[in-house]
């Protein structure tokens, strides 16, 4: 047998009698012991229904252009541990970097379409709510806060030029997914702000240029909403 | 709270004499008695082992052959609970109980019953299987299942304990066996008054087992009901200091020992007692009301204050209470907050003025719910009560498997079995209902004597504060710092179980102040 192959057999031998160690003295120990009906918190005080939030949205991530936009989304909570957003719509003011700005400079053979920025995007997530905790601040304010994951399905629109220009003959339309983590602080039950890192990768894109294969492409987005609990 | 310790021994040794009464035997048969065959129905469910394959069978007319049997068993070990009960129950309608693998198909039946949560049909079936012992092989088996489902739910202790246990002779059986069995048999000797007998049992158990410490327990209370306090608390004492680990015998003793040490003045050592328990914490709320009263003796009245608050925590929503507000008046009249402390007095009116006006009255107090819930949580009536409640949750869960076990009647026949012990246990809780509100009237009379007298004291410091010349004020000044070793929270009426013990009021003493009463 080869030293790696037993090492490996090795391994699983000793992960496997771990287990059986903890599994037998986890045994042991609940043989006879009483449990609780109520967790940590017998009821929790800020703990969200209807959500509405509203705010803004950054979008970090292409190096040709930085988006700066706005974003409403809706979210229905079905318990302290999960909550479906059912959408999270947003439109995305896009800047150009100087790095775009200098490639169109110096390579005149380069096309404005080739640089397609999000425009619109939209979210539908599960949210994931693993942490909930209170800190003391000052020992004066209880701050309450959750810490949440996001998973679900994403739409993007892409378009080279600013909407308002009409100019659509380029514009792109993405499908993908989207994943990211999340904070809430609370101000009171009903009142609290919440940030969004969030990740989409296109998996689908319809109208894209023939001459583009970099279609599996990467979007961030930071958000920065005030959520209110209806 | 030296009214407290003395019901709550009164209470325990309630516990240790109350008989359980009736002839059960007869009436249980009744309930469990083979049902009478049998009509199928269109099943319309096309799993993989469906009960579809035994339509017809057991309809009184056609044998039922050994393979509905093995397919039962063959279902039970792939973890097919539903199914392979519904292979079972229809060799068991097909077949005398004298047959030939009867008792083997009760026993897989319970098994059955049992992985599906329906623990009370599991209970009936391994009674039957450890009553009869046709097949005497499977009665460690029956009897293990037994003591495991008595430490986890609810269970018909009539049924088990006295009819099974108590009038049995098991013959060999193994070490944990033994001491359970030895272990009931002795409690319920000492509750029958039989101590010579309850003691010889309890010899039987294991040393160092989980039961010899149950066993030292009882011991240790019956020694308290004797009055017999030293060596109560040395056999306490030695529970604690043995290696067990099982939570309600070390938790139970640690109680006993610190209401013996409140008895002897020794608060603080009490109160590090009361702090060790480690209970669920929907059980400590009398645990929180006993710290309570003994911080209040330490003069500590903040954190009594804390321990009432905690009081009004969720998981105690159905406790009992109405010392709590004399302990807030006391601690109120105290600080020489006398507004609130007669706030206190009108709140305990608010909360039982219907009910004490019913005893007044001289109505039925079981239609006043203050009362009626207060006489429900006694000792006596809430291990039937919680039975009631988990028979009435698994009657429910009994329509989600219609499509499943409607075939020769299992469903009607469980779902009698269920009915009928709900019944019995509903006549054996009226049965008790009627001297446990009684208790809970006297106890609320006696507290509205000394709220009573309360609101009279409080009134008379009142004068004496008004008449009496301004004092000196010596306040201690409270102040939380922005930064300390200990972290402060402002409590904003959400619970954590893990905080409660630590809940501190804020409140100051206005006593030798010199502000006047308005």
């Amino acid at each position: 047998m080869r030293s790696s192959t037993r090492l490996a057999a090795g391994v699983v031998m000793l992960i496997g009698w771990l287990g059986s160690l903890v599994t037998a003295s986890a045994e042991d120990q609940d043989t006879y012991r009483e449990e609780s009906a109520y967790g940590p918190i017998q009821e929790h005080i800020y703990k969200m229904d209807h959500e509405i939030s509203i705010g803004w949205a950054y979008l970090p991530l292409d190096p040709y252009y930085k988006g700066y936009g706005a974003q409403l989304a809706y979210t229905i909570h079905f318990n302290p541990f999960i909550a479906l957003e059912l959408f999270r719509v947003g439109w995305s003011y896009n800047v150009d970097t100087e790095l775009k700005t200098k490639i169109i400079d110096t390579a005149p053979e380069v096309s404005l379409a080739e640089f397609p920025a999000v425009v619109f995007f939209e979210n539908t997530n599960l949210l994931f709510k693993l942490f909930y905790g209170k800190q003391s601040f000052t020992n004066r304010t209880v701050v309450h806060f959750e810490i949440f994951a996001t998973l679900g399905a994403a739409f993007l629109f892409r378009n080279p030029y600013p909407i308002w220009e009409g100019d659509l003959d380029n514009a792109r339309y993405e499908f993908g997914v989207n994943g990211g983590f999340g904070v809430r602080f609370w101000f009171n039950p009903t009142w609290s702000i919440r940030i969004d890192l969030r990740d989409t990768v296109t998996l689908l894109s319809l109208n894209q240029g023939v001459d583009d294969e970099s279609w599996l492409d990467n979007s961030a987005m930071i958000g920065l909403s005030l959520a209110f609990n209806l | 709270m030296g009214s407290q310790t003395v019901k709550s021994l009164v209470a325990v040794a309630i516990l240790l004499v109350m008989g359980i009464d009736g002839s059960s035997e007869a009436r249980r048969r009744k309930i469990i008695s083979r049902p009478e065959i049998v009509e199928t129905q269109d099943s319309k469910q096309n799993e993989p082992g469906a009960v579809s394959d035994i339509q017809g069978i057991g309809r009184g007319d056609t044998a039922v052959g050994p393979q509905i049997f093995d397919r039962g068993v063959e279902l039970f070990y792939q973890n097919n609970h539903i199914n392979a009960a519904a292979f079972l129950w229809a060799y068991m309608v097909g077949n005398p109980p004298g047959a030939d693998r009867y008792e083997y198909a009760e026993f897989f039946f319970a098994r059955c019953m049992e992985a599906l949560g329906f623990t009370q049909a599991a209970m009936e079936y391994y009674f039957n299987v450890a009553k009869n012992r046709t097949s005497p092989e499977l009665l460690p088996d029956a009897l293990q299942s037994i003591e495991n489902l008595s430490r986890r739910v609810p269970i018909d202790q009539e049924m088990i304990y006295m009819d099974l246990i108590y009038d049995s002779t098991f013959g060999y059986l193994s070490g944990e066996l033994t001491d359970f069995v030895e272990y009931i048999k002795g409690w319920l000797d000492y509750r029958n008054g039989s101590i010579k007998w309850g003691q010889r049992h309890f010899s039987h158990i294991r040393p160092g087992s989980y039961y010899d410490y149950k066993a030292k327990y009882v011991q240790a209370v019956y020694e308290l009901v004797k009055h017999n306090d030293e060596e109560a608390l040395k056999s306490f004492e030695q529970i604690l200091a043995s290696d067990v680990e099982q939570t309600d015998v070390i938790n139970a003793s640690r109680q006993s020992i610190a209401r013996l040490l409140f008895e002897q003045r020794k608060y603080e050592k009490a109160y590090e007692m009361y702090e060790t328990i480690d209970a669920p914490i929907e059980k400590q709320a009398s645990v929180f009301l006993e710290e309570a009263w003994t911080k209040y003796f330490q003069k500590d009245y903040r954190r009594s204050m804390g321990l009432l608050y905690a009081l009004e925590a969720p998981a105690f929503y159905r406790y009992f209470n109405p010392e709590k507000f004399l302990i807030k008046a006391l601690i109120y009249q105290n600080l020489c907050h006398y507004n609130v402390a007669k706030d206190a007095v009108a709140e305990f009116r608010d909360e039982y003025s219907e009910a004490i006006a019913s005893i007044y009255d001289r109505l039925d107090l079981t239609h006043n719910s203050v009362i009626l819930d207060a006489a429900l949580q006694d000792p006596s009536i809430k291990e039937l009560e919680q039975f009631q409640s988990r028979l009435v949750t698994e009657l429910g869960r009994l329509d989600d498997f219609e499509k499943y076990w409607i075939q020769n009647r299992m469903l009607e026949h469980l779902k009698r079995i269920y009915e009928l012990k709900r019944q019995q246990v509903d006549q054996a809780i009226r049965a008790r209902i009627e001297p446990a509100v009684r208790k809970v009237a006297e106890r609320l009379l006696e507290y509205e004597e000394q709220m009573n007298i309360l609101e009279y004291e409080i009134g008379l410091s009142i004068y004496k504060r008004i008449k009496g010349a301004p004092s000196i004020a010596t306040k201690e000044k409270q102040t939380i710092p922005y930064s300390d070793k200990r972290v402060y929270y402002e409590f904003d009426g959400e619970f954590w179980s893990d905080e409660l013990h630590d809940l501190r009021f804020f409140i100051e003493d206005r006593c030798f102040g010199e502000e006047r009463w308005e």
